[in-house]
């Protein structure tokens, strides 16, 4: 088997702060490859460890010293080959000029028998790219998987929807996205690690790939906060009066 | 235009639509479903696409995006329609952020849920159209989610158990205390996934609930949890730990063990009844 | 001038450590503490996650690192494990490996290395006898030649892993430190062994040990033993004959780096707890403790002194890199004593003086079994009092190295 798991770059949103106006503070945010991501790498990994496939391509857009840290990071964690789309500003592009570049790059280093993505981006979570992927390249989708099972020319997937648990299954080439909760990924250790130093990343830009590049038309981003009244109830002490304190303040906003 | 492989909603419907197509799927085929709406888009050639921000939405969403080359907003809060497009607010950064963008028609957008009223006028209802989805793409198996009481994604009051709950058992109070507010209960992710405590929990890959009353009990309040909840009017919380994040989501923060809180206030509830 | 920054690889290598420290360290730290043991299944996990025998080259089994990468290693560890044990014995499944990795014979390397970076088998340091540790030149223990084998007799106290060598499936030994053929006070009849008192699977009779118990740190076990003619192949032979003072103090000098780092990585656990307690606690109508000059000024200071202490760490770690490590070594063993020394000193003591004013600043809840600081306080105390090096004695070597010994001395010995 071929397989193909496009990684993204992702800001921590955890470490995520901002400023008094409400501006993002980007620059001083760390960046990482996000859980879903890493569960994508790491599925892949298990699939080459059980035999089943000779290449691993770990791809992601964009070209940055960050951006190749990652891809050393899927090297340490199995990748055999690893590949960075020259873009300068990949974070302000559109989530279709994305798929449409990793759909471009599939098509011209094909044929892939699966291409891994994580379900949900870490920082944008918007879930859409890999079923673009999927309905550019023509292939089916099996999404949000929490298990996932690869047979010979065949792949099972769980996935929890909003209405119950489904099994999807197809013969491949298949699309797979998988949630941050389909496995534990490898922590790569210090042996996986100083190998993957020296592993050549490939270069390729989007002209190369025929893409032209689309950017989304922000006109701004800021801190977003549901306005909340924060008021604190102290039931260290008196459990009782603090329950009637909370008793009656729902009362008053109408709510019971 | 309202495209929907659920027949059972024509009953619930309350908005105004031309024409209300149908399939009638034997499962949820994302492959088939997003095949069917193209045929429909490309017919009814709209400016915009809108899905309801959930798993399935996003699907088909993104689908459907690959398909027609339209561009694609998720997290939607709010759309303006201008000369060429719409102006888009979109949630982004786990919840913590918004985003605003100009998208160019057609596009296709994920709309959160409760980011607008329920419509009051009925307004007419039109053509009712069914369209054959064709045969299954994907393979598929479904078992339904063991609905206990109450759906959450209904109820105007929700009580949530999170990791401070430390047994299976413990569920039992947080339920009492859901069905004497005549509402549900339901669990954050770890409770379901990892314990199994439940078949489905809330949070952005999960339940988004827009009730009058939230109560996260024994909650730390991660982002991928209280973006499930946003919508909520009231949020109250417990936790013994004073620096949980929840406090920041919450309307009112019990400080204290929720061992001690719970059966108090379902006691007191119990009396006021 | 030179580049103060991790390499990148390093900064990957310690995020990778401080994932799986959070992962599986951090969840049982407190329960290791309180049960006085680590699980077996823990120790293997470390070791595959090829956290042991970090800087002992491939050829050995070893993870072919550096001492800047075992010192992260350690550090980050200690951070998810603030009582230190489980930070503990890594570090000295990294030191005295490396040290047997140096200066042992090449059929004994093969033969221990390999199982200790497996993690089935323990290798630390067998020096400290009952009558000192300090003074190592004074050690009775005596190893006498027959034939093509040493005869070793002697009792050796407060060494670490005396419990673990007998629970590991392999088991393992020590870096023994004996006197050649007869004892008395001596730099020059010194030689060094691997002693392997449990080998195999067997535990050799000759070998008695005991377990003490301490205060604190309990997870790491610590103990003694008394050798009564244990048999040792001369392959075991670590150095030449009569060489082992000078290799157990350039040993010691890798372990002790190792141990500030450890003490460094619990220090910073302490403050990040504090840091939450001062900024979130509010007295006196909602002024944050912070507020309060004494306490800011205070964690002020701690936090300069704790990156102060870190940076010695990863000089000195660097420096032996480039002594041992390196083909075009640029530092001499002997000097790597005073940056150690310095290390080695500021580690640990800033440790417990963070512990003992951030358990202040928690009050009457630092006093509780919940608030946990206390255990990192007597793990980080420990190695102020001794633990690879008394304070003592790295004052002395500070003193001694800086004034020069004909100042400073006030010992008069002679050889025996």
């Amino acid at each position: 088997m071929k397989v193909l798991v496009a990684v993204k770059l992702t800001y921590d949103i955890n470490q995520l702060k901002f400023e008094k106006d409400g501006t993002p503070l980007l620059d001083a945010c760390p960046r990482v490859m996000g859980e879903a991501d890493k569960c994508a790498m790491e599925e892949a990994a298990r699939i080459k460890d059980a035999g089943k496939a000779e290449e691993v391509v770990a791809l992601t857009v964009g070209s940055s010293k960050e951006h190749q840290r990652i891809l050393k990071d899927a090297y340490a964690m199995g990748a055999t080959k690893a590949v960075a789309i020259k873009v300068n500003d990949p974070d302000n592009l559109s989530a279709l000029t994305i798929a449409t570049i990793i759909a471009s790059f599939i098509k011209k280093t094909g044929p892939y028998d699966m291409i891994l993505l994580g379900s949900g981006a870490g920082d944008t979570h918007s879930s859409v790219v890999g079923p673009m992927v999927a309905s550019l390249l023509n292939m089916p989708l099996l999404a949000n998987a929490d298990r996932v099972k690869v047979e010979e020319d065949d792949i099972t997937i769980v996935s929890t929807l909003e209405d119950g648990q489904y099994k999807f299954r197809s013969r491949t080439p298949a699309v797979v996205t998988v949630t941050s909760e389909a496995n534990e990924p490898r922590i790569p250790t210090i042996r996986d690690i100083l190998r993957s130093k020296k592993k050549p990343i490939d270069e390729i830009s989007p002209e190369d790939l025929g893409v032209e590049l689309s950017k989304v038309d922000l006109v701004d981003v800021k801190r977003y906060e549901v306005p909340r009244k924060r008021v604190k109830i102290d039931a260290t002490d008196n459990v009782e009066e603090a329950v009637d304190q909370l008793i009656k303040a729902l009362e008053q906003e109408g709510v019971i | 235009m309202l495209y929907t492989i659920n027949k059972g909603v024509l009953e619930e419907l309350t908005g105004f639509y031309e024409r209300l197509y149908y399939s009638t799927l034997e499962y949820f085929d994302p492959m088939i479903v997003s095949k069917t709406l193209h045929e429909i888009v490309s017919k009814e050639s709209p400016e915009a696409v809108l899905f309801p921000c959930t798993n399935k939405g996003r699907m088909i969403a993104g689908l459907l995006a690959g398909l027609t080359g339209y561009d694609t907003v998720t997290d939607t809060v709010s759309l303006k329609p201008l000369s060429d497009g719409f102006e888009v607010i979109k949630l982004t950064f786990g919840g913590n952020a918004s985003a605003t963008l100009n998208v160019k028609k057609p596009m296709i957008a994920c709309i959160v849920s409760g980011s607008y009223k329920e419509s009051e006028t009925l307004g007419s209802k039109g053509e009712v159209i069914e369209v054959n989805a064709g045969e299954h793409i994907l393979s598929v198996e479904f078992s339904p989610r063991k609905l206990e009481g109450v759906d959450p994604s209904k109820a105007d009051v929700v009580v949530g158990a999170g990791r401070g709950v430390k047994k299976k058992e413990d569920l039992d109070m947080i339920k009492e205390l859901a069905s004497i507010l005549g509402g549900a209960w339901s669990v954050t992710r770890p409770l379901a996934a990892d314990y199994g405590w439940a078949d489905a929990w809330i949070g952005i890959s999960g339940l988004v609930i827009n009730p009058k009353l939230y109560i996260a009990i024994g909650i730390s309040g991660q982002p991928h949890h209280t973006m499930g909840v946003r919508g909520a009017k009231v949020i109250v919380a417990v936790n013994s730990d004073e620096s949980a994040p929840i406090f920041e989501d919450a309307d009112y923060g019990v400080i204290g063990d929720l061992y001690r809180v719970v059966p108090v206030l379902i006691e007191k509830l119990k009396k006021g009844k | 001038m030179v580049d103060f920054e991790f390499s990148e690889d390093e900064i990957r290598f310690r995020d990778s450590v401080r994932e799986f420290a959070k992962r599986y360290i951090e969840p049982k730290w407190i329960e290791i503490d309180d049960q006085g043991k680590i699980p077996m299944e823990l120790i293997k996990k470390i070791a595959d996650q090829g956290l042991f025998a970090i800087p002992v080259p491939e050829e050995y089994g070893g993870m072919g690192g550096t001492m800047v990468m075992a010192a992260l290693a350690v550090e980050e560890i200690a951070y998810h494990d603030p009582a230190v044990a489980i930070a503990v014995y890594t570090l000295l499944q990294n030191g005295w490996p490396l040290a047997l990795a140096l200066f042992g014979q090449e059929e004994a390397k093969m033969e221990i290395l390999p199982k200790v970076a497996s993690g089935d088998a323990f290798f630390g340091i067998g020096s400290t006898e009952p009558q000192g540790g300090s003074d190592v030149a004074g050690n009775k223990t005596v190893a006498k030649k027959v034939g093509d084998k040493w005869v070793i007799s002697g009792e050796k106290a407060f060494i670490s892993g005396v419990r673990e060598i007998q629970e590991l499936p392999e088991g393992g030994g020590f870096f023994l430190v004996a006197k050649t053929e007869k004892p008395g006070w001596s730099h020059t009849r010194i030689t060094d062994f691997a002693v392997l008192p449990k080998w195999n699977g067997k535990i050799r009779e000759e070998w008695k040990p005991t377990v003490y118990e301490e205060i604190g740190r309990h997870g790491l076990s610590t103990g003694g033993f008394t050798l009564e003619n244990f048999e040792v192949d001369d392959k075991y032979r670590i150095g030449e004959v009569n060489k082992g003072f000078y290799l157990v103090l350039q040993g010691f000098n890798i372990a002790r780096i190792l141990v500030a780092a450890a003490t460094i990585g619990s220090a910073r656990w302490a403050l990040d707890k504090a840091k939450e307690w001062l900024t979130t606690r509010k007295l006196f109508q909602g002024r944050p403790i912070a507020s309060f000059e004494g306490v800011s000024f205070r964690y002020a200071e701690l936090y300069t002194k704790v990156e102060a202490a870190k940076y010695f760490v990863y000089k000195a770690a660097w420096m032996t890199d480039n002594t041992y490590l390196t083909k075009s070594p640029r530092f001499k063993p002997q000097d790597l004593n005073l940056p150690v020394a310095m290390a080695k000193m500021m580690g640990p003591t800033t440790a417990t003086e963070v512990y003992t004013e951030v358990l202040k600043w928690f009050g009457a809840y630092g006093y509780t079994k919940e608030c946990s600081a206390h255990r990192g306080w007597l793990g980080t105390f420990s190695y102020t009092i001794g633990a690879e090096g008394a304070q003592n004695i790295m004052k002395y070597i500070i003193a001694r190295d800086t004034l020069g010994s004909d100042a400073v001395r006030n010992v008069w010995v002679k050889e025996e």
